[in-house]
C-alpha cells in the first residue's frame, strides 16, 4: 500500500512526462506531420503489359527476369511486385491479358527508370518475345487521401467516448467520468504525440485507428477501477481513509484485472504482427503503443489525477450532507410509548 | 441438474458446436470436382486489403482498378498499337499529332501549348473535373474504393470486389457533363424539358437533389427531388402520357444516367425510380447525378481503360496468416484457461466455440459486414470481452468458494455478485461501438459493428450460456473443487 501511495503522489511528474511528449508530438506534427510510410502518398510504377501468348508460351517468367536484370543494371532496388490479370464484360471472365507492375518509392530515379523502360522495351521488341505484344511503361502515382472518412471518424470516437463517460459518471459518480476524460483525452494525445515523435510509419487510417484504440482501451481499463471503486468505498473500512489511502487500497483490488486486460491485448497485438503478412503486421503491431500509453494512463496518471477530485468531492459531500434535526422514528415511537 | 439432464445437454451442445464449425470451416469438392461445397469461412465477402480463391477459377476479395483518359489523352500502349499497325506516312502523321507527356500521349491541337505542353486552359479543366469525380469515388462510403491521380493528367480508380455491380459502375462514375432531362419516344428524338431553354436556366432550379434508399426487402430507389418549377414542367411535359406512354431520360452530358418508361402523369415533388438497381448501383446512380448537379457543362469527358483484377492489397497469403494468429490466439486462450481452472475450462470453451462460431455466421448473413482486418479485430476484443467476463465470474466463485462456501453457493453468489459489474463492462463496450458505427464511416464503422454485436452476444453467452455449460459439466464430478481448481481456504485449528 506504501508503494502504491508513493506513485499517486506523483501526479506533476505524470503531468511532465505527458505535457513533454504532446508538446513535442504538437511541434513534430506541425513541422513533418505524420509519417504515412505505409500507405505510400506518392510512388512509381514500372507496368508492363503482354497478352496471353506469354503464358501460353511460358516466358512470363523471362519478362520477370527481363525486368529485374535492368533494375540490377541501373540500380533500381526496394520494389513490390505483383501480376494482375485483365477482366472483361462482367469482371468475372479474365481476358487472358496481364500487367506486371513493380511499385518503387516515390523517389526512386527517374532516370534509371527510364534507362530500365528502354533496356526491357529493347529487349521484348525482339524475337523470342514478339508475340507477346508487350508494352512497357513507367508512371507516378499520386494518391488522394478522402478526409471525410477521417473527420468522421474522430467525431464518432469523440460521441462515442462522451456517452460512454456520461454512463460512468452516471454510475460511478461524476469524479470517476472526469478522471476517465482526463485520461481519455491524455491517452489520445500521448498516442498521436509518440507517433509523431517516433515517425513510426503509418498508413492513413493509423493515427485515427490508434487515437480510437487509446481511448477505447483507457475506457475500459479504467471502468474496471471504477466498478471496484464503487464496490469498495462502501466497505465502512474506508471511511477512516484519506482520499489517497482510499484509492490506493482499491487499485489492489482491480490492478490485476486491469494488467490481464492489458496483457491479452498486448498479446493479441504480437500475435497479430508476428504472424501475420506485412500490411497486416504494419497495422496491427503498433497497436502496442495506445495499449501501453493506456496502461501507463489508467496504472499512474488516472489513479494519481482521482486523489484529489476524490478529495474535492468528498468534501463537497461532506459540506452538503443533510442533517435531520429533529428525533429519529424508532426513538419517536419510544417516546409515544 | 441431474446427470441425464446434463449428458443431454452436453451432447446437444457438442452437437451444435460441431456442426457449425463444419459449416463454418470446411471446403471440398463434390462430384468429382464439379461442384464445390464451400464454407460460411470461405464464402463471406473480403475487403479489398485480403482475398482468396473460392475454387480454382474465382476469387473473393480485392477488387478492381482502372484507368480513366480525358478525351485527347492516350496511353503509351495504346499509341505504340496504333503507331505500330500504321503505314510509314501515316505513322508520321499520328507521331505529329500528338505530344508525349510522361507516359501519356496528349493532342497537340486541342490539349497542347504551341511548345507541346499540356495547355493551362486544360490543366484547369482537368482539375476541375478529376476533383468532381474523385468527389464521387469519396461519397461510395465503401472502404477500399479509391481514385488516384496518376502520370498527371489520368484518374487511376478502384473499387473493392463487395460491391457488387460489375461492369457498369466503373463506366457510370465517369461520366462527366452538365445533368439534363429530356422526354420523348426515343432517345434521338426526346426534347430537353429541363433546364429550361432560357437565358440562365440552370439544372439546380428544377431538380433539388438525388438520393437513394434501399428498402427491407431488397428494392432500391433512386429519388429525385423537384423544385416547384422543375415538378410544374415534369407535371406539364407528361399530361399525356396515360395516352401514349413515353420515356424519360436522364443524362449526364452525353451519356443516360437514368431512361425510365413514363405511362401516366408525374406530378409529385419526390419521384422514386425502381427498376433494376441493385443497392449499390442506385446508390452509384444517385452519387453520380447528385455530384452532376453540381458539375458544369465544361468538364472534359473520360475514356475507361483496360480493367484489372488487383487480388489482396496486404498479399495473397496475408488471410491464411490472419487464420493462423487467430488460432494462435485460441491456443493462448485455451492454455490459460486450463492451467487456471482445470476442467472448468471447458465450459468456458463451450461456451467460447458457440460464440465465436455464431459470429462467424453473423460476418456472413449481414450485408454489410464483410471479413477485413478491422472486422476480425473487432470480433478478437469482443472474444477478449467474453474472455474477462468469464474469468470475472470464476474469480469470484473461486473467492465464495475459499471462504467456505457449497460450489453450488458459490456459482450462484458468483453470477449475482458480478452481474452489474459485467452489465457495466459490456454496455459502455456496447454503447460505445454502436455510436462510432452509427457516425464513421466503413471500415471503422464495420469494426465497431462487428465488436458491438460481439459484446451482446458476449453478454448473453457469458450470463446465460456460460452459465447453463458450468451447470452441465459439474453434474458428472462428485469433487466438484478439483474440477474448477478451486480450493478452500485453510484455516489453523486453536
Amino acid at each position: 500500500m506504501n508503494k502504491r501511495l508513493k506513485t499517486l503522489k506523483l501526479l506533476p511528474v505524470y503531468c511532465a512526462i505527458s505535457a513533454v511528449i504532446i508538446i513535442a508530438g504538437i511541434i513534430l506534427y506541425a513541422l513533418l506531420g505524420f509519417n504515412y510510410g505505409m500507405e505510400k502518398p506518392a510512388y512509381k510504377t514500372f507496368e508492363v503489359r503482354y497478352n496471353v501468348v506469354a503464358e501460353i508460351g511460358e516466358y512470363e517468367e523471362d519478362i520477370q527476369k527481363t525486368c529485374e536484370d535492368a533494375f540490377k543494371a541501373n540500380n533500381l532496388g526496394g520494389y513490390e511486385k505483383v501480376v494482375k490479370n485483365e477482366v472483361g464484360g462482367n469482371y468475372s471472365t479474365e481476358t487472358g491479358n496481364k500487367a506486371l507492375v513493380y511499385t518503387f518509392a516515390a523517389d526512386a530515379s527517374a532516370e534509371g527508370l527510364q534507362a530500365a523502360e528502354a533496356s526491357v522495351k529493347a529487349t521484348l521488341a525482339g524475337d523470342a518475345f514478339k508475340d507477346a505484344e508487350a508494352s512497357v511503361s513507367v508512371h507516378s502515382i499520386e494518391k488522394v487521401k478522402f478526409t471525410e472518412t477521417l473527420w468522421r471518424a474522430a467525431v464518432a470516437i469523440g460521441v462515442a467516448a462522451v456517452v460512454a463517460l456520461v454512463y460512468i459518471g452516471i454510475r460511478f459518480g461524476v469524479g470517476s467520468a472526469l478522471s476517465g476524460l482526463v485520461a481519455s483525452v491524455n491517452s489520445v494525445f500521448f498516442t498521436l504525440g509518440f507517433f509523431a515523435i517516433a515517425r513510426i510509419p503509418l498508413f492513413a487510417a493509423g493515427p485515427l485507428l490508434y487515437a480510437a484504440i487509446a481511448a477505447f482501451a483507457t475506457l475500459l481499463m479504467w471502468l474496471l477501477h471504477a466498478m471496484m471503486m464503487r464496490e469498495n468505498f462502501k466497505d465502512p473500512s474506508y471511511n477512516n481513509f484519506t482520499a489517497a489511502e482510499a484509492v490506493a487500497s482499491s487499485l489492489k483490488t482491480s490492478e490485476k484485472s486491469v494488467y490481464i486486460t492489458a496483457g491479452a491485448l498486448g498479446f493479441i497485438a504480437i500475435v497479430f504482427g508476428a504472424i501475420a503478412a506485412a500490411g497486416v503486421r504494419a497495422l496491427v503491431l503498433p497497436v502496442l503503443v495506445p495499449v501501453a500509453v493506456s496502461l501507463y494512463t489508467t496504472m499512474l496518471l488516472a489513479p494519481a489525477l482521482h486523489v484529489p477530485i476524490k478529495a474535492a468531492f468528498d468534501k463537497y459531500k461532506a459540506r452538503h450532507k443533510r442533517v435531520y434535526a429533529g428525533k429519529k422514528k424508532a426513538a419517536k415511537t419510544d417516546d409515544e410509548k | 441438474m441431474g446427470k441425464i439432464k446434463s449428458a443431454i445437454v452436453i451432447t446437444l451442445m457438442t452437437l451444435v458446436i460441431a456442426v457449425m464449425c463444419f459449416f463454418c470451416t470446411v471446403s471440398f469438392d463434390m462430384k468429382g470436382g464439379l461442384e464445390r461445397f464451400n464454407s460460411v469461412v470461405r464464402m463471406t465477402n473480403k475487403d479489398a486489403t485480403l482475398g482468396t480463391e473460392i475454387g480454382e477459377q474465382s476469387y473473393l476479395g480485392g477488387g478492381y482498378s482502372t484507368v480513366y483518359y480525358p478525351e485527347g489523352v492516350i496511353s503509351s500502349k495504346e499509341y505504340e498499337e496504333n503507331f505500330s499497325s500504321m503505314k510509314p506516312e501515316e505513322a508520321a502523321e499520328y507521331a505529329a499529332k500528338y505530344a508525349k507527356v510522361g507516359a501519356l500521349y496528349l493532342e497537340r491541337e486541342t490539349l497542347c501549348d504551341e511548345e507541346g505542353k499540356p495547355s493551362e486552359e486544360f490543366k484547369a479543366k482537368f482539375k476541375a473535373t478529376a476533383d468532381s469525380v474523385i468527389a464521387r469515388y469519396e461519397a461510395l462510403h465503401v472502404d477500399g474504393a479509391r481514385a488516384d491521380i496518376a502520370d498527371e493528367y489520368t484518374i487511376r480508380v478502384m473499387m473493392p470486389q463487395l460491391l457488387a455491380g460489375g461492369n457498369s459502375l466503373f463506366n457510370l462514375m465517369s461520366y462527366t457533363g452538365g445533368v439534363t432531362v429530356s422526354y420523348g419516344s426515343d432517345e434521338d428524338s426526346a426534347t430537353t424539358i429541363l433546364p429550361e431553354n432560357k437565358k440562365g436556366a440552370v439544372i439546380g432550379d428544377y431538380i433539388k437533389s438525388v438520393s437513394s434508399r434501399t428498402a427491407a426487402n431488397g428494392t432500391a430507389v433512386v429519388i429525385v427531388k423537384f423544385t416547384k418549377a422543375g415538378r410544374e414542367i415534369v407535371k406539364n411535359t407528361t399530361s399525356s402520357a396515360a395516352e401514349s406512354s413515353s420515356t424519360m431520360f436522364f443524362k449526364i452530358g452525353d451519356d443516360i444516367a437514368i431512361q425510365m418508361t413514363v405511362s401516366s402523369e408525374i406530378d409529385q415533388d419526390t419521384m422514386y425510380i425502381s427498376g433494376s438497381y441493385t443497392k449499390d448501383s442506385a446508390n452509384v446512380t444517385s452519387i453520380l447525378l447528385e455530384s452532376a448537379l453540381k458539375g458544369g457543362k465544361d468538364d472534359i469527358s473520360f475514356t475507361v481503360g483496360d480493367t484489372y483484377r488487383e487480388t489482396a492489397s496486404f498479399g495473397d497469403n496475408a488471410l491464411l496468416f490472419i487464420y493462423i494468429a487467430c488460432g494462435v490466439c485460441f491456443v493462448g486462450m485455451t492454455v490459460f484457461f486450463f492451467a487456471r481452472y482445470k476442467q472448468l475450462a471447458f465450459a468456458h470453451l463451450y461456451t467460447y466455440l458457440l460464440f465465436f462460431f455464431s459470429m462467424l455466421f453473423c460476418v456472413w448473413a449481414i450485408g454489410f459486414l464483410y471479413i477485413g482486418v478491422a472486422t476480425l479485430l473487432g470480433l478478437m476484443l469482443a472474444s477478449l470481452l467474453l474472455c474477462v467476463s468469464n474469468a470475472l465470474v470464476y474469480e469470484r466463485a473461486r473467492k465464495e468458494f475459499s471462504a467456505g462456501r457449497t460450489m453450488t453457493a458459490a456459482v450462484k453468489s458468483a453470477y449475482k455478485s458480478t452481474f452489474w459489474r459485467i452489465f457495466d463492462l459490456h454496455i459502455v463496450i456496447a454503447a460505445f461501438a454502436f455510436i462510432v458505427f452509427g457516425i464513421a464511416l466503413p471500415g471503422l464503422s464495420t469494426f465497431a459493428f462487428t465488436l458491438g454485436l460481439g459484446t451482446a452476444f458476449s453478454f448473453v453467452c457469458n450470463v446465460a450460456i456460460g452459465r447453463l455449460n458450468w451447470a452441465t459439466m459439474m453434474a458428472f464430478t462428485p469433487r466438484k473443487g478439483a474440477f474448477c481448481n478451486f480450493k478452500r481456504e485453510e484455516t489453523e485449528d486453536e
